[in-house]
């Protein structure tokens, strides 16, 4: 298997290292401790564990790196921003509980627009997400992650769901209420307040929620973190719809969480194929 | 917001701006704590500070700064703090599956 490849098993000799050094039940040696990262947090990449959103934020990021260091310079390729996967609870705590959304007093829009240079921002304000392609959007919904995919150049947002599927006893929007009201309605807000210009307030567009019917789907209940990682991963790297259609087994599974503890030791993401940065580079 | 409550840390008085500095932190209740450090303190003493006063485990809470992740070890100063800026005390999250 070529280097780079999504499938590509991990050496046997690096997956030892991660039992005797990550997961033994030892405590781990505070240098192969990865920044921003605790102890309890490497354990829940191991195998047949609930991943944290630690690991879950510090891969996105390795993976956030990667797209810069091989397409920002590229004036052809889609640009990807990533919300952290705090900005979700902290949206639903503070900003959802409003009838009207866009009805607050000057006090809430100033909270609201501190979290939203926070959160949708870069360099304290200077780039702003609704100047992005799409905005990679993650929950964790009481127990499972989602990931939300937001095209801003189409207005469109798509649900990858590693679990549910639109079901007659529940709907994926009574399953997420809040967490599609933040999507669907807080961010076209947000882009308002952010370039009010560009997205005037008399004209916000409230896209809906899309849910991808084909996509690799878990079988078990502990691996849905993983799922979104390479969900991630996917989409920033293949440019055709292929991996939708992938079988992703136990020992793909398992191999996904090595490699993605071994990029997090190594503090660098998997290289893209020449294939996908080809197809990156070129538009898609 | 629900019940504030006001925290001093290395509070000494007549010790105006300078080398201190007052930060809220806020937690996903609505809750918030004002702490006053200086500004080379590690933020490891606000935020132990911060789980006794909530009596809540270090490990559970992510600790947020412009959206970004904090880490002990860094400073107000290194992290170009000004006075009266937030801190989000985010409770850890996991996922598996199970709804």
């Amino acid at each position: 298997m070529k280097k780079g490849h999504l499938l590509k098993p991990l050496n046997q000799s690096k997956v030892d290292w991660l039992q005797a050094h990550w997961w033994s039940g030892q405590p781990i040696d505070k240098g192969d401790i990865p920044t921003h990262c605790k102890e309890c947090s490497l354990k829940s990449i191991a195998p047949g564990n609930l991943v944290e959103d630690s690991i879950v934020d510090e891969y996105c990021k390795l993976l956030m790196e990667r797209d810069k260091m091989y397409y920002s310079q590229s004036e052809k390729a889609a640009r990807f921003y990533y919300m952290s996967p705090w900005f979700g609870p902290l949206m639903c705590s503070y900003h959802i509980k409003k009838k009207n959304l866009l009805k607050r007093t000057a006090k809430e829009w100033a909270q609201f627009d501190t979290d939203c240079v926070s959160y949708g921002t870069m360099d304290k304000g200077a780039i702003k997400c609704c100047d992005f392609d799409y905005i990679i959007i993650l929950f964790a919904t009481e127990g499972h992650w989602i990931l939300l995919l937001w095209s801003v150049k189409d207005f469109r947002i798509t649900l990858f769901d590693s679990l549910y599927d639109d079901a007659p006893c529940m709907s994926l929007r009574e399953l997420y209420r809040k967490e599609f009201l933040v999507v669907e309605q807080l961010i076209p807000i947000m882009f308002h307040r952010m370039a009010p210009e560009r997205f005037p307030e008399d004209a916000i567009v409230y896209p809906q929620v899309e849910n991808v019917v084909e996509r690799p789907k878990q079988k078990n209940c502990v691996d849905c973190g993983v799922f979104l990682m390479k969900y991630v991963d996917c989409i920033l790297t293949c440019n055709s719809q292929d991996w939708l259609g992938a079988d992703w087994n136990e020992d793909v599974i398992k191999n996904f969480r090595h490699r993605i503890a071994w990029e997090l030791h190594k503090g660098i993401a998997r290289h893209p194929t020449e294939t996908s940065l080809q197809a990156r580079l070129a538009g898609f | 917001m629900s019940g504030t409550t006001t925290a001093d840390e290395d509070k000494k008085p007549g010790t105006e701006g300078g080398a201190h500095i007052n930060l809220k932190v806020k937690g996903q209740d609505g809750n918030e704590v004002f702490f006053r450090i200086k500004r080379n303190t590690q933020l490891k003493k606000l935020m132990n500070a911060y789980c006794d006063r909530q009596s809540v485990e270090m490990n559970s809470i992510a600790f947020l700064f412009d959206g970004r992740r904090l880490q002990g070890a860094q400073t107000p100063d290194e992290l170009e703090m000004e006075d009266g800026d937030e801190i989000d005390a985010m409770l850890h999250q996991t996922g598996g599956g199970i709804i």
